[in-house]
């Protein structure tokens, strides 16, 4: 008896706050702090890491891209994870939110897989003295962002969302097998591309004068990324539910 | 017996359609023999380019072989028998994929291992590149009929070229395996990871394009 | 917590020689990320007019 109480709690809240309306109130509401205060994280990491972080020994002061390059690569294969987790969601429990979540977080996916890429190559210039190399870390982050621009150009082919939505959601769940490919690219294939700095397991292989900026970069440029996916959100429940009510009123 | 017929049915099918089929094997047979003229004759790379024009050829040709290849059921209505009879629609597209694999995937493997003992001269090469050949053509055929799957009524073209990323880490391990038949080592564990891939496409596949099919005949 | 690497303005620029691979970096970022937050509520924008 409870526990069927229990469910039919969680089942009620669980509808409440996905419903795209919920949401679009609460982000609102968030949006405006997690902004500024991920620009200030941001901006002082980029100060302090650019500035304030002694000369590295091998790279010199050229190292310093990694205050850029590595939070987006960072958060252009958690961009991923976070698009074929929503995927699942959408296509077990239909949550059409979830179904917006995972449409508008692919150009944002898109564009800092770009930034990544493009930021990487510069930094291999003055590194490996070379800007582009086949190696399996680079084209696997490549391969990253052609399946972001495939589930856009595949979910715009269909005129029915329902339809769209649904085979992105299975195409984003079956790329996904390439977010481990990538993380482990780097161990399994010798490369020219370094070894991850920091890993979960053990102790990171950079000095800690240079990690904690990296660590405030990361987290800024993540919040500053999420800040751009909730705008992107909102444009996509404009356009799904443009007929509703709500979004009526509220405009 | 269901299934022997099914398998029957949908030889007769595609034997029928002989573009489908052998248009595929005769572009293989082609870029082999057009490759090598595209090498100077004096040079003696010949084996060395020979492996990547081969894996890349092979993807190719499964790229065509799988062109429309749910388009005609989708049109004739089979696929919606298949959702209101309650027949596995899984198993049929199981089958499909097999039959395709029969009729196109293993002669294009006894042609590439044919065509590796003109490139190199050697037949245990041959005899190594021929089972290689086999699963990989098998992985890119049910690849590129998930893409196929995917962008059922709007040209293949589409979604083949969406699922094409999925098929290069198979490209990338095919590419270790030529080393590997080069220099003798290690041949047996990549030829077992390629194995591995296909052991778990091979029926996780047929049931994600079936549950894509009904999608769009909803 | 840690000193000031460089010892001049110029310095900063330059970056002995590194510098315009790290300054082009940091545009990039600016750009990207400024243009993207530009580009979605612009579309906020014109999708709430189209509502309107």
């Amino acid at each position: 008896m409870l526990r069927e109480i229990l469910i039919i709690v969680i089942k009620k809240f669980i509808h409440q706050f996905a419903s795209p309306k919920t949401y679009f109130y609460q982000v609102n509401r968030l949006y405006p702090w997690l902004l500024y205060i991920s620009i200030s994280i941001y901006i002082s990491a980029i100060i302090w890491g650019l500035f304030f972080t002694p000369k590295d020994f091998v790279q010199g002061h050229s190292y310093r891209i990694i205050y850029f390059h590595v939070p987006a690569s960072f958060v252009a294969q958690s961009l991923y994870a976070a698009m074929a987790i929503s995927s699942a969601v959408f296509l077990i429990w239909r949550v059409k939110l979830a179904a917006y979540l995972a449409r508008s977080i692919a150009p944002v996916g898109a564009m800092v897989t770009f930034i990544a890429l493009v930021s990487g190559s510069i930094w291999g210039i003055p590194t490996w003295g070379t800007w582009w190399e086949w190696d399996a870390r680079i084209t696997s982050t490549l391969i990253l962002f052609i399946m972001y621009l495939g589930l856009i150009s595949l979910h715009n082919s269909f005129n029915n969302f329902d339809k769209a939505d649904k085979l992105f959601s299975y195409l984003a769940i079956i790329g996904f097998v390439q977010i481990p490919i990538i993380k482990k690219s780097v161990d399994w294939w010798s490369s020219l591309h370094q070894p991850a700095s920091i890993t979960i397991s053990d102790k990171p292989s950079i000095d800690p004068s240079m990690l904690y900026p990296l660590f405030m970069a990361m987290i800024g440029f993540a919040g500053l990324v999420a800040c751009i996916v909730i705008l992107s959100s909102k444009v996509q429940i404009y356009i799904r539910e443009k007929n509703k009510n709500w979004v009526k009123d509220y405009v | 017996m269901n299934i022997l017929l099914l398998l029957k049915n949908e030889a007769l099918k595609l034997v029928k359609k002989t573009r489908a089929w052998l248009g595929p094997i005769l572009i293989f047979i082609l870029i082999m023999v057009a490759f090598p003229l595209t090498i100077e004759l004096t040079s003696n790379n010949l084996s060395d380019a020979f492996y990547p024009v081969l894996f890349i050829s092979i993807l190719l040709v499964m790229m065509l072989a799988t062109e429309g290849i749910f388009l005609e059921d989708y049109e004739d209505g089979t696929l919606e028998l298949f959702l209101i009879s309650k027949k596995s629609l899984s198993q049929w597209v199981f089958l499909k994929i097999f039959m395709h694999w029969l009729l196109i995937g293993v002669p294009i493997s006894l042609l590439g291992a044919f065509f590796n003992l003109g490139a190199n001269n050697d037949l245990s090469s041959s005899l190594m590149i021929f089972p290689a050949l086999l699963i990989a053509t098998y992985i890119f055929l049910i690849l590129f009929c998930f893409g196929n799957s995917l962008s059922l009524t709007k040209g293949s073209a589409l979604g083949t070229l969406i699922t094409l990323p999925l098929t290069l880490p198979i490209l990338v391990i095919l590419g270790k395996l030529n080393t590997a038949i080069i220099f003798n080592i290690n041949y047996f564990e990549f030829l077992i990871l390629i194995f591995g891939v296909l052991s778990i496409i091979i029926f996780a596949f047929p049931a994600i394009i079936s549950r894509i099919i009904k999608t769009h005949l909803e | 917590m840690s000193k000031f690497a460089f010892s001049s303005i110029s310095d900063v620029m330059n970056m002995d020689g590194h510098g315009i691979y790290v300054w082009i970096v940091f545009a990039l970022f600016f750009i990207a990320l400024s243009t993207s937050f530009f580009i979605f509520n612009l579309l906020i924008k014109k999708y709430q007019k189209r509502i309107k």
